[in-house]
């Protein structure tokens, strides 16, 4: 963890800081499905939507021209974490409650259809959403003339620091007995049911927690780069995540931030590198390390540490 | 919504009313009218053929299925509209038929999850965990994933992760797959153990190996076709001309 | 303990993976720092940012060969003012983070003189802010859009609405008649573009009998049908890039093929054989095809094909532009005796070029001012029926 958050600190690049500043996010990003998917045990095609969403809210609240608008940030960022919340409050009372417990599938599926849905109706938002071209940001974040969060190394300090904090938060969560529940439901969630809880609630606020991380995530990633479009809700980053969790571990924490901030930075330095042919090297690098690592680059944390 | 918490002594018997219970799928009636008692401190086996309808049985009492008819009464309370974890709550325990815990965590962390309380006190849940792991003889493996044990030794588990809930009722369902006649005769000592404890109110067992049934029964309701065949204790069931002919002399 | 070969395998593993994380960390500290330009004596540094991969890569690959045949001939002869052009190419996979990152990248770790780029008008907005606003440093579009955006550093070479329908409606209207059906898809390209188109057909004395938006790749076209049969215009005026196809066959199948014309601004050469069997004697505008009939376009296309394969056709919306684009900039450079982005961006203003797709001028509103073309498809190709030259891009922006 020291050595990913600790290097740009020794190079002097303004724009490696600014780009590794991003893949935090990303790293952040990949921690909220790691709790929803590798430790809960919901496999979810949706995560995205929490994270283009509120970088929409934001957008909206802070661009538009409209009543009341347009609202500083500090409201507008509680405003849209507070509106993904909710959003995936609604998605767990329809898809966890009900007697039939609907099984692991459906709850992918229904998150793959508000992907999808997410990015149609982004797409068709006509001048709410700024349709395909999206909403461009104006505003900077910080104390003008003094020192700016939204670029460079402010923005790289200020996402370090919030990917130390929630990776630290999670990690606590995790190893409380509230997390242990959390784990049980990922392995066999009628066991857990039958010793007496209420599977559906702790799911539900599961997702909300979630959600709310990758809201906050995705607020400040749109608000570094100036624009959100359709595809920040879409089925593509979406996917993306799952495999960056899944390539370093899931339920693993460690894991999927390395899987995260690792392949954006694989991505970026290849495709300038090879440029016809950084899909196929990207590929080969993929095969190669699920061929390695099965379980993931730290899925060998999972293993009993009782017999040594 | 908790109502009062059934502990093993203090309310009216009996534990568990099934009052002319009938379920159907698709047309095809698994469970027909079926009615059964369990009194304090009984323990009871249920048997039967495959398709007999143990299982609907078992999932009607716990919550998994809603019965079409007849009602569920646990402790004098009706239950039949309980979603499963409520019936936990209210002090139903149940073993899985395919023996389920929790294979990436520790044995510890598996019974944790038996001991931690929903709405109770937390008094002592580490002496009582303690307690468990030398009934279940798995103290020296403590910090073992549950992966790693012997099948039997699961089993023993998830008995064990059950009993940390505090239950009334124990529902067992094929304790034994799978076990060597030794460990069989092992659980059977358990149960009996646990019965003398009065460590809870009434156990019914669901089970094929009849050798086991008859070492922890006090009575035995045998299922046929969905419908109660014959019910008593093990010596008058074994008698009966019908379960006789049910089972081709099965029993003997 | 004993350490089990599949934990050696595990921990080599973590740590390769760490080295290869540090190597690639520091293979970007080679970069010079800072945000300056190149400095005389060095070479001068064009970025692309082009759809490479992705829904868009044939327009992007498009643009990158042009702008690279461009450069090529331009170091054959010299260079710009005795310093050679270096491209830095970054493929932004049709996607508007990436194209934020790539930008970003190019302006500021890899300190270019100039970005060219990117084709979509989502990227397109996301570019200018990175390149423009935050870094005051030269953009170049070359795609067809619809226009509007005003700022010191953003030039834009491709055709925009009003040059391409202008002098189009008059002509439709005189073919087929007053009354014309609008559609497009459901964005701002299409949505801008018929705004600027009503009032033209007014001026006409035409008619707009009804307007209609799809979605993009929409698969239902009963919606189009319907409006056709109910309204039955003289004429369709269409900005519907997609899936032009699928629509043309709900047409055919509802039996209503020829009962009216068809005018288009988007179908470009290369787009053009997926249509074509269902859209005989459809009419196009774009300032390139390869029958148009400029001095230079016989010239341009023999050396693209000779540079990229004999049946290679660049796309004609951002290529031949992107084309122009570096030659005006050459042009530019040598005027303003400098890259320094403000020096460049006023000595842009007035170039004038002749190349593939006419003679084509800078206006003051930083948009081209050049010839639009106007074809008919017959056959399986174009074949020209007139030409347009000195079209302005009406652009309100003064700077």
């Amino acid at each position: 963890m020291a050595v990913i958050v600790g290097l740009p600190l020794v190079s002097e690049d303004a724009f490696l800081a600014d780009q590794l500043g991003k893949f935090f996010l990303y790293g952040i990003f990949a921690l909220s499905v790691d709790l929803v998917w590798g430790y809960g045990g919901m496999f979810t095609f949706g995560q995205a939507t929490f994270f283009g969403w509120a970088g929409y809210v934001v957008g909206m609240l802070t661009v538009r021209e409209v009543g009341f608008l347009p609202l500083p940030f500090w409201v507008a960022l509680p405003t849209a974490v507070a509106a993904v919340a909710l959003l995936a409050l609604g998605l767990g009372y329809f898809v966890f409650s009900g007697r039939l417990a609907l099984r692991g599938v459906y709850f992918a599926v229904v998150t793959l259809a508000m992907a999808v849905l997410s990015e149609r109706l982004a797409n068709a938002g006509g001048d709410i959403t700024g349709g395909q071209n999206g909403i461009l940001f104006g505003a900077r974040l910080g104390l003008p003339g003094l020192f700016y969060f939204d670029r460079d190394y402010g923005f790289y300090g200020l996402t370090a620091t919030l990917l130390v904090i929630f990776y630290l938060l999670l990690r606590r969560y995790i190893l409380s007995p509230t997390g242990l529940v959390l784990r049980g439901i990922g392995q066999n969630e009628d066991r857990v049911a039958l010793l007496g809880y209420d599977v559906a609630a702790v799911k539900r606020r599961v997702l909300v927690m979630s959600s709310a991380i990758a809201g906050l995530a995705g607020a400040l990633f749109h608000v570094h780069d100036g624009i959100v479009s359709p595809g920040a809700v879409g089925v593509e980053l979406s996917t993306l995540v799952l495999l960056w969790v899944a390539l370093g571990g899931r339920g693993t924490l460690i894991g999927p931030v390395v899987g995260a901030v690792g392949l954006s930075l694989l991505n970026a330095r290849l495709s300038g590198t090879f440029l016809d042919t950084w899909l196929l090297v990207v590929g080969v690098v993929l095969v190669a390390v699920i061929v390695a690592f099965p379980a993931g680059l730290f899925g060998f944390l999972h293993q009993s540490r009782s017999r040594v | 919504m908790t109502s009062a918490r059934i502990g093993t002594n203090a309310f009216p018997p009996p534990v568990l009313e099934v009052q002319r219970v009938t379920k159907s799928f698709a047309g095809f009636t698994a469970i027909k009218d079926v009615s059964l008692t369990l009194q304090q401190g009984e323990m009871r086996g249920l048997i039967g053929s495959n398709g007999a309808g143990k299982s609907t049985l078992m999932h009607l009492i716990y919550g998994r299925e809603l019965p079409d008819e007849g009602a569920i009464i646990f402790g004098g309370q009706g239950v039949s509209d309980l979603p499963p974890f409520q019936r936990a709550r209210l002090g139903m325990a149940l073993k899985f038929q395919v023996t389920s815990v929790f294979d990436d965590l520790t044995v510890e962390e598996n019974l944790a999850l038996g001991a931690q309380p929903k709405k109770r006190v937390r008094k002592g849940k580490n002496e009582r965990i303690d307690e468990i792991l030398g009934l279940i003889e798995l103290e020296p493996k403590r910090s073992w994933q549950a992966r790693e044990l012997s099948h039997g030794e699961m089993q023993w588990l998830e008995i064990g992760m059950v009993l940390l809930t505090d239950p009334a009722l124990l529902l067992l369902d094929e304790p034994t797959s799978g076990m060597t006649r030794a460990e069989s005769r092992h659980t059977a000592d358990l149960l009996h153990s646990l019965r003398e404890q009065q460590a809870v109110a009434a156990m019914m067992i669901v089970e094929h190996d009849l050798e086991f049934i008859r070492l922890v029964s006090d009575n035995v309701t045998v299922l046929h076709r969905g419908s109660v065949l014959a019910a008593g204790t093990v010596a008058e069931v074994q008698g009966n001309a019908d379960v006789q002919d049910a089972y081709l002399g099965r029993l003997a | 303990m004993t350490v089990t070969r599949r934990e050696l395998i595990r921990r080599g593993g973590i740590a390769g993976a760490g080295a290869l994380l540090s190597g690639l960390l520091a293979s970007c500290g080679d970069d010079d720092g800072g945000g300056g330009g190149s400095s005389s004596g060095e070479p001068i540094k064009i970025g692309v940012i082009a759809d490479l991969s992705g829904p868009f890569t044939t327009y992007g690959t498009s643009l990158n060969r042009c702008a690279e045949l461009a450069v090529k001939e331009i170091n054959d002869a010299g260079g710009i003012m005795g310093r050679p052009i270096e491209l830095l190419v970054e493929d932004i996979q049709t996607d508007v983070a990436v194209t934020v990152d790539k930008a970003t990248k190019l302006v500021q770790s890899d300190n270019v003189d100039l970005v060219m780029g990117p084709i979509g008008s989502d990227a397109n907005d996301a570019a200018t802010k990175v390149v423009v606003e935050n870094n005051r440093k030269l953009l170049f579009y070359t795609e067809t859009y619809e226009g509007g955006k005003c700022f010191d550093t953003y030039f834009s070479f491709g055709a925009v609405p009003a040059q391409q329908i202008r002098p189009f409606i008059p002509f439709l209207q005189d073919e087929f008649g007053p009354r014309v059906l609008l559609f497009g898809a459901d964005y701002v390209w299409p949505q801008r573009s018929f705004e600027i188109a009503k009032p033209i057909i007014q001026e006409n004395g035409g008619e707009v009998v009804s307007e209609l938006y799809l979605p993009l790749v929409a698969e239902d076209f009963s919606e189009l049908v319907q409006a056709l049969r109910n309204t039955q215009p003289d004429y369709v005026f269409v900005l519907y890039p997609a899936v032009w196809g699928a629509a043309l066959k709900a047409i055919d199948d509802a039996g209503l093929s020829g009962q009216f014309g068809i005018g288009n601004i988007f179908v470009g050469d290369p787009d053009l054989p997926a249509v074509a069997e269902l859209a005989q004697e459809m009419y196009t505008t774009l300032p390139y095809f390869t029958v148009a009939d400029a001095p230079k376009a016989d010239e341009f296309l023999g050396n693209f094909q000779a540079e990229f394969g004999e049946n290679e056709i660049p796309s004609g919306g951002e290529g031949p532009p992107a084309y122009n684009a570096v030659y005006l900039y050459k042009q530019a450079v040598e005027e303003a005796e400098s890259t320094e982005p403000d020096a460049v961006a006023e000595a842009m203003v007035g170039q004038t070029f002749n190349g593939p797709t006419g003679p084509v001028e800078m206006t003051p509103s930083h948009h081209l001012k050049q010839t639009i073309n106007l074809v008919q498809v017959e056959g399986d190709g174009y074949k020209l029926i007139d030409s347009f030259a000195d079209q302005d891009p009406e652009q309100d922006c003064n700077l």
